[in-house]
């Protein structure tokens, strides 16, 4: 949304002083409430919904279909996601979906989604995003951590007799209980990952930025963190603006603040239960 | 391995265990996004959901839509993949999809008064996230409450249900499996009234067999009709009590 220069220049200078002074009054690393939900869609394998409060909405699905393989090991995750508004070509939606496609293929290990040595559960995760005012990348990533903790696969019937492969093979096209009571979860020994973005004005970090503090900073970063710690960075533009410039200094403090900030959202995702 | 699915059993029962004449399970939820939107809703009839906002009157953002005498209403539809049981990708530029904006633009076009907001817009804008059939029936009645919501005044209601006609029977409001086995029209009407806003039938029915399907439809309208009407009193009375209006 377009900042008057006296406004920005308000905002500039109250985030860029130490310590900062955010409008809103939040610490650095302050998230703002959100209000989510899971297992919301009965037509999914895994659900959920976050809503923010100002306004910023995302509905992520999750589904899984059968598909036949070869013995490889290949991670079949496909993420899709729709900002409503854009076109499906914009270098928003697509940096969305790689980061979080690639952050799912490298970090889910293939033997979860194995059903027999023909056969393998490809996930699809489609996220919407009906109304975003910041960055929806943040939004975006937590839906899906709430949703891939939510999924669950049908359990295969009958169950093989051996747990060796070759009675695996005999199996010709699997048969899935229709309890689903029945379903095993995705996420038992697995966590999903969670792609955080921060935002860096001057030498400060600011997490959870709202879209005016997005308008002043100088760019952003972006972590993907999985199984306590951080395995991947990436510096995004969070204006059109941006000069982008930013030191190393203030690149490692950033991935060390949004370290902690993922820890600690990690904890409070997984304490949210409402099916 | 197919099992016969018995879709109407000799004892006058559905697949989900009612009879011919009820609805499923109807809820709704109206101002569910004040932020976002101007006017808001939620409908859940079934499995199926809905989500509507609209945003308007507001000044036009296009000088081409810009109508001299009248609002111009605009219906943008979004399915989610994950809505069906089979995942599918579904553009804006999907022939059904724009079929289905355009039914809901013509309808509420004459529903809305629109003769109060000249060179205005007004944009709805719906989210389908799970579908069981009776889709563009959701559509219509979940755009319905978001316009209500809006403060968009409209002449009444427009409430819209789904008949269908299996052999010699009529049965109302169909999920997915009795829409895919049987002819079946989808009905709006405008409040209480016998005036009918959209009559949509796809399939072949016997000319002689239409009425009895009308009829049922039209009951079906004005039941839901009276079930809309409850909730936006229940949360008009909330708003009042909190002293929000």
């Amino acid at each position: 949304m377009p900042l008057s220069l006296t406004e920005e220049s308000y905002l500039s200078v109250s985030l860029s002083q130490r310590p900062p002074c955010r409008p809103d009054g939040r610490d650095q690393l302050q998230f703002r409430p959100i209000d989510a939900a899971t297992g919301i869609l009965p037509t999914t394998n895994g659900s959920a919904r976050i809503r923010l409060d100002d306004g910023g909405e995302c509905i992520v699905g999750v589904k899984a279909e059968v598909i036949t393989v070869s013995r490889s090991d290949d991670v079949h995750v496909e993420v899709d996601c729709d900002i409503v508004g854009l076109l499906p070509s914009s270098p928003l939606q697509n940096l969305l979906c790689s980061t979080l496609e690639t952050a799912i293929k490298n970090s889910l290990p293939s033997r979860l989604l194995r059903i027999t040595n023909k056969y393998s559960y490809k996930i699809f995760v489609d996220g919407i995003i009906l109304d975003h005012v910041s960055h929806p990348l943040t939004l975006l990533s937590m839906t899906t951590y709430l949703a891939l903790l939510d999924t669950r696969l049908p359990r295969l019937t009958p169950e093989p007799l051996g747990a060796n492969d070759n009675d695996k093979d005999e199996i010709g096209i699997p048969q899935f209980s229709s309890d689903w009571a029945d379903a095993d979860r995705l996420c038992m020994s697995w966590s999903p990952p969670l792609v955080q973005l921060a935002i860096i004005v001057g030498k400060n970090v600011f997490v959870d930025a709202t879209g005016e503090e997005a308008e002043v900073s100088d760019g952003g970063l972006l972590t993907v963190w999985h199984d306590g710690r951080v395995v991947g960075l990436r510096v995004v533009k969070t204006r059109d603006s941006s000069k982008q410039v930013f030191s190393i200094a203030s690149i490692s403090n950033a991935v060390e603040i949004l370290a902690s900030a993922s820890r600690d959202i990690e904890k409070a995702l997984k304490g949210i239960r409402t099916s | 391995m197919a099992s016969r699915i018995e879709i109407y059993s000799p004892e006058g029962l559905r697949l989900d265990g009612r009879r011919w004449n009820e609805v499923r399970h109807f809820r709704c939820a109206i101002n569910t996004h004040p932020i976002s939107s101007d006017g808001s809703s939620i409908i859940e009839q079934g499995n199926t959901k809905v989500i509507c906002n609209v945003i308007g009157p507001a000044e036009p953002t296009l000088r081409s839509r810009v109508l001299p005498d009248r609002v111009s209403i605009s219906v943008k539809l979004v399915v989610a993949p994950f809505s069906t049981i089979e995942r599918r990708k579904r553009p804006q530029s999907d022939s059904r999809i724009q079929e289905m904006c355009s039914s809901i633009q013509h309808v509420f076009e004459d529903a809305v008064i629109a003769h109060l907001f000249p060179r205005s817009q007004i944009d709805v804008n719906l989210y389908v996230v799970a579908q069981d059939g009776g889709v563009l029936q959701a559509c219509i009645n979940a755009t319905t409450l978001a316009l209500i919501d809006a403060g968009v005044p409209m002449y009444d209601y427009v409430c819209a249900c789904t008949a269908g006609m299996l052999d010699r029977e009529v049965l109302l409001d169909l999920n997915r499996i009795e829409e895919s086995a049987m002819p079946f029209l989808t009905m709006a009407t405008i409040g209480g009234t016998r005036k009918v806003a959209l009559l949509l039938l796809e399939m072949k029915v016997q000319f002689d067999r239409l009425e009895s399907m009308m009829a049922a439809a039209m009951s079906g309208c004005h039941h839901i009709r009276d079930l809309m009407d409850n909730e936006v009193r229940k949360h008009g009375k909330s708003r009042l009590e909190r002293g929000s209006l």
